[in-house]
């Protein structure tokens, strides 16, 4: 009986929102067509996927694959490299472009707001290969700006790229360089949701630029620094390929490997597609599993989480 | 309406300095390719900073705008760009909407089922058989349907519109409004920073997007420009390892001239988006 | 209504999933990939596959092909004269990079398997060869004499595999890129000679480095640089002491690599020395290709292994030139193979005589003579002159010395089509100037020939690539001192063999002493 007034209350609601669903329609085809249907390729993790074999025919190898990469002798450090330059990235350049965008926001004359605002996003349409040549040249001790200002302090000039102490720090701010202005845009989208009546009852209450950003902005944003902060602790497997592989050097390379740049070289190099793919399983379910946890925190501090 | 007090100024000029400063730290990769793209690409330099190009000349302009396949690919480009994003954020919007309600029942599993796609992929050769037996091969489509949900987009635009009050959403329903009514009245109106957002997103992913053209497009005519410059990019380079006769193509001019050429439409795109970035812009539609 | 509407299209979802999901499974397979290829080919094809082998009349056969694209527009001319010459009719898909195997796989995964393919690694070749989707070229020599004319035995002793067949055609670049060289100003200037012992250079590339030879008063010139790889700009100081790092050769009958001899360790003392001394550009860590290459045409270096292309004074654009205008007065000397404090001093590595760029055909082909066709055709000594310089008379001229002058603009040729389309391709040097063939000559002669060349072994694949990685990362360690080379060297070799460097170096034996 009980059941019965369940359904149909249930039957109710889905025929109230139908017009939600319909919504949906097109999105949820487009899932299932170009994301769910390739995923067969996922099984290709566990096989020695031949490509003339197709993917039903090649042999099953259970976690062989996954055995030889855990045991490589190059895996702990590989592991160790890839979580501590994100954790890097996350701390310094997370923080960022919200900085950025919070100040932005308060420049008044109009004119010169917009046009820092487009003079911030242009480093990340130059590509890391040209911003590699860029820093080639800044940065070198015999005739770059890094050497000129060493021997201005005394210091004789050394090569900051080639050095085991330095190198890492230089990924993180090169890459805060290139992308934290394109970060800002996000945030700058989230300011404009903010109601104006709040800032005008709070300067009413004698509240300061501080405490407004502090009670006010930061708050009505939250959502959304949360939210992308979920997703960048999802993305802590990917360090950024392009970049490591472009700046890296052979001496730097075991301080710098990171899982990005061994699956390029063992995997994709080789064409083992056997191999890419169970690396990226790996990696995904190690995503997965920080991206539930990660939500699960922020849910449990009172924020909003991913939904 | 602010009260200009002396802290207030001196946080005003302080942030102004600090901005010029950050803009010039900015400005810099780009100012040297321009400076490099007008660099005469016979002076041979070990160390230039770019402030101003060695020598002067527009000819790996020339040469760049010359190359076979460049106007082609602007079309095509420009095409796949207008038209993909258009459908990116269709698609989007329309998928985020509902899922963004809380009202709608199971939401909780429709996002788990769209989100576990972010996470897991199948990988190049799936995606390519399945384009291909839908007989995408060759033609524009392939560039644009397979990539037309970004999840992480998805995520972002669901996070504004859930920001949205329901109180505004309540009370267009009381006014007669349908499902649709609400979606295209007022959540769309409102949603200019959001959409501008997204939209460039997906543009500049499609602007520079040259594998999946490399990997679906046999037919020259309909590469993007991407794909048509770095076939010649990396023409040049082999030519090297062969001792052959270095082309203009393989200068290094040529290069950050062809960077320019292609990043430039697309950077113009920001500012006419920043008009959409307006404060304020739920509450006056509140009141209205 | 909503209800049924719904229900419809969850239908229509499950049908197209389960077809696809059938074919997905199916796709894979021999059969399929027949049935594909059936599809795909032309059936005008089938009358001339049993004729003989010049038909140069009726319909031209129209083949597919997975080309290297160094800019192949697919309307270009000289794609149009070889479909001429050759009765063919061209359907090419390219590809480029590190993408062109990618894609290649891709296609092959989905069935489209084109009537000839490129692709760039061994260890691509011997998967596909395995798969045994490769033609053996060998049994079909006699269609393509002149084919098999352009590759000497020696050659194509290198490319046949275990099994004793031939299946790729190899385009190959000059087998020796590098030579000693030194700047005969600055040696004049310094009152030097060129070097012929070790210690001799090591005086010239201090003189080189610290004695100013530009003249500026700045401590700005070094005896030489790199870019970040180990292998030839260090050749000219280990093959002083016997030995090339990552290269194999030959001692006492067995294949050994020159990484982990002894020699290579003595060899590192001297490189730390120099580096130490100044006399390495500290850069050379860092700097990319294009940063070296520009700071050998800037007049940086002085005692160096570089390009032999700066000996070319016809090769207009490539070093030469823009060294000139940089350094009115520089002037490259080549020197002979460094004397070192053991009995032997080797010269510089080779390059594979496989080549970097492969081509096959494709045994499921249904036109595999008209395949044979253009190959033999590209191949001949027409169709090579054809390809690299394009039409005597509207592209080139013949000087009276054999040497050919290029009568139209390198952009100009290209848009033609020359130098583009190279599916059988064989190198020459008919533009070039005879000091430049002089320099090469001397240089090859030198060099030393890997005996492991041509065998091909998965462990290739396996440990090849990761090995390199560590010996560069080691090897460079050692040469900055950030690792005492004395203390360090025995356990890096350990490391080097417990890598898989022993089971390679084993494997590569038992396969050499089988070709033997």
């Amino acid at each position: 009986m009980q059941l019965q007034v369940k359904m149909t209350k249930m039957l109710q609601l889905l025929l109230r929102d139908k017009n939600l669903y319909f919504m949906l329609l097109p999105g949820l085809v487009y899932f299932i067509v170009f994301r769910y249907f390739p995923m067969a390729g996922l099984i290709i993790a566990f096989k020695d996927y031949d490509i003339f074999k197709g993917i039903q025919d090649s042999p099953w190898v259970g976690l062989d694959i996954f055995r030889e990469v855990f045991s490589s002798s190059d895996f702990k450090d590989i592991l160790f490299n890839t979580l501590l330059i994100s954790f890097y990235k996350l701390i310094f350049g997370f923080p960022v472009p919200i900085l950025l965008a919070l100040l932005l926001n308060e420049i008044r004359f109009r004119f010169f707001q917009r046009l820092s605002q487009t003079i911030l996003y242009l480093p990340h349409f130059i590509s890391w290969v040209v911003i590699g040549g860029i820093m080639l040249t800044l940065l070198s001790p015999n005739y770059g700006i890094a050497g000129d200002i060493m021997r201005l302090f005394g210091v004789e000039p050394f090569n900051l790229l080639g050095s085991r102490d330095y190198f890492r720090s230089i990924l993180v701010v090169s890459d805060i360089w290139r992308n934290a202005g394109w970060g800002t845009i996000i945030y700058l989208a989230a300011l404009t949701q903010v109601d104006p009546t709040l800032y005008e009852a709070a300067v009413v209450d004698g509240a300061n630029k501080w405490k407004q950003t502090w009670h006010i902005t930061l708050p009505s944003i939250a959502p959304v620094i949360i939210l992308l902060l979920i997703l960048d602790i999802g993305r802590i497997m990917n360090v950024g390929f392009e970049q490591i592989l472009i700046l890296q050097n052979p001496l730097v390379r075991d301080i710098s490997d990171v899982f990005e740049t061994y699956v390029y070289r063992v995997g994709i190099q080789r064409g083992e597609y056997s191999f890419t793919a169970a690396l990226d399983f790996f990696k995904s379910v190690v995503s997965a599993v920080l991206i539930i946890s990660a939500h699960r925190i922020s849910k449990r501090l009172g924020q909003e989480g991913l939904l | 309406m602010q009260l200009q007090t002396t802290g207030n100024r001196i946080f005003q000029y302080s942030n102004a300095v600090l901005f010029v400063i950050i803009s010039i730290v900015m400005l810099y990769p780009f100012w040297y390719v321009v400076m490099f793209s007008l660099s005469d690409p016979s002076n041979v330099s070990v160390n230039n900073l770019y402030l101003l190009p060695n020598g002067f000349t527009l000819a790996s302009y020339q040469n760049v705008l010359k190359s076979p396949l460049i106007f082609s690919g602007f079309a095509n480009t420009l095409i796949i760009t207008i038209v993909g994003t258009f459908i990116n954020l269709g698609l989007t919007a329309l998928t985020a909407y509902p899922i963004s309600r809380n009202r709608l029942v199971g939401r909780v599993y429709l996002f788990a089922f769209i989100m576990f796609t972010m996470i897991f992929q199948g990988g190049i050769i799936p995606t390519y058989l399945i384009v291909r037996s839908l007989g995408l091969l060759d033609t524009l489509w392939a560039l644009m349907l397979p990539l037309a949900i970004n999840v992480y987009n998805l995520l972002i635009m669901m996070k504004f519109f859930k920001n949205i009050p329901d109180s505004l959403i309540e009370a267009a329903y009381i006014d007669g409004c349908s499902d649709w009514g609400v979606f295209f009245r007022i959540v769309c109106r409102i949603s200019g920073p959001v959409f501008a957002v997204i939209g460039l997103f997906y543009a500049v992913q499609h602007w520079n997007d040259f594998f999946q053209g490399m990997l679906y497009l046999n037919n020259q005519q309909l590469w993007p420009l991407q794909v048509g410059l770095r076939n010649l990019l990396i023409g040049g380079q082999m030519a090297e390892q062969m001792g052959a006769m270095e082309t203009n193509v393989s200068s290094e001019s040529f290069k950050m001239a062809s960077v320019v050429v292609t990043v430039l439409p697309i950077l113009l795109l920001y500012p006419f988006l920043q008009k959409f970035f307006v404060k304020g812009i739920m509450l006056g539609s509140v009141k209205g | 209504m909503v209800l049924k509407t719904k229900m419809l299209w969850r239908f229509k979802f499950v049908v197209v999933a389960a077809l696809i999901m059938v074919w997905l499974g199916g796709c894979s397979g021999e059969e399929n990939t027949k049935n594909n290829q059936g599809a795909q080919s032309n059936q005008s094809g089938e009358q001339n596959n049993h004729g003989d082998n010049v038909a140069t009349t009726g319909e031209p056969d129209e083949l597919t092909i997975y080309a290297y694209n160094d800019g192949i527009g697919l309307n270009d001319g000289a794609i149009k004269y070889i479909e001429e010459k050759t009765n063919t009719k061209l359907n090419i898909t390219t590809g480029i990079g590190e993408e062109m195997e990618s894609k290649l796989n891709v296609m092959l995964a989905s069935g489209d398997i084109p009537d000839i393919i490129q692709y760039q690694t061994d260890e691509t070749e011997l998967k596909y060869a395995g798969s045994g989707i490769l033609l053996p070229l060998n049994e079909y020599f006699d269609k393509a004499p002149q084919l098999e004319a352009s590759r000497s035995e020696e050659v194509w002793q290198a490319m046949t595999h275990a099994d004793g067949n031939i299946y790729t055609v190899g385009i190959q670049t000059p087998s020796v890129h590098f030579v000693t060289m030194y700047r005969k100003d600055w040696l004049d200037k310094l009152k030097l000679e060129v070097p012929t012992t070790i210690d001799e250079y090591y005086a010239v590339a201090d003189a080189v480095s610290n004695g100013d030879p530009d003249g500026n008063g700045k401590k700005d010139t070094y005896a030489f640089g790199a870019s970040g790889e180990l292998g030839r700009y260090f050749d000219h100081v280990f093959g002083a002491f016997g030995v090339l790092p990552d290269y194999w050769m030959e001692r006492d009958g067995r294949i050994v690599n020159g990484t982990v001899q002894p020699e290579a360790k003595e060899a590192l003392l001297f490189l730390n020395k120099m580096y130490e001394n100044g006399l390495i550009d500290p850069e050379f860590i860092t700097d990319d290709g294009n940063r070296n290459k520009n700071k050998f045409k800037a007049g940086v270096y002085g005692a160096q292994a570089n390009f032999i292309w700066v000996f070319d004074s016809n090769n207009l654009n490539n070093y030469y030139t823009p060294f000139k205008e940089a350094n009115p007065n520089g002037e490259w000397i080549e020197g002979p193979v460094l004397k070192g404090p053991g009995t032997e001093s080797v010269g510089m590595r080779m390059l594979s005589q496989r080549g970097w760029l492969k081509t096959s055909i494709t045994k499921d082909s249904k036109n595999i003579d008209a395949a044979l066709r253009l190959l033999d055709w590209l191949a001949s000594e027409e169709g090579n002159r054809f390809v690299n310089y394009g039409l005597e008379g509207e592209h080139y001229q013949v000087d009276e010395k054999g040497i050919i002058k290029k009568t139209v603009e390198v952009e100009e040729a290209k848009k033609y089509g020359i130098d583009k389309f190279v599916l059988a391709k064989s190198v020459s040097f008919d533009t070039a100037t005879p000091r430049f063939l002089e320099v090469k000559d001397f240089t090859e002669k030198n060099a030393l020939s890997e005996p492991a060349d041509g065998i091909l072994v998965p462990e290739i694949g396996k440990f090849g690539k990761d090995l390199k990685a560590y010996t560069n990362t080691e090897y460079l360690k050692m040469i900055v001192g950030e690792m005492d080379i004395d203390k360090e060297f025995d356990k890096f070799v350990q490391e080097w063999n417990d890598r898989g460097g022993k089971e390679f170096t084993d494997a590569l034996n038992a396969a050499y002493q089988e070709r033997k």
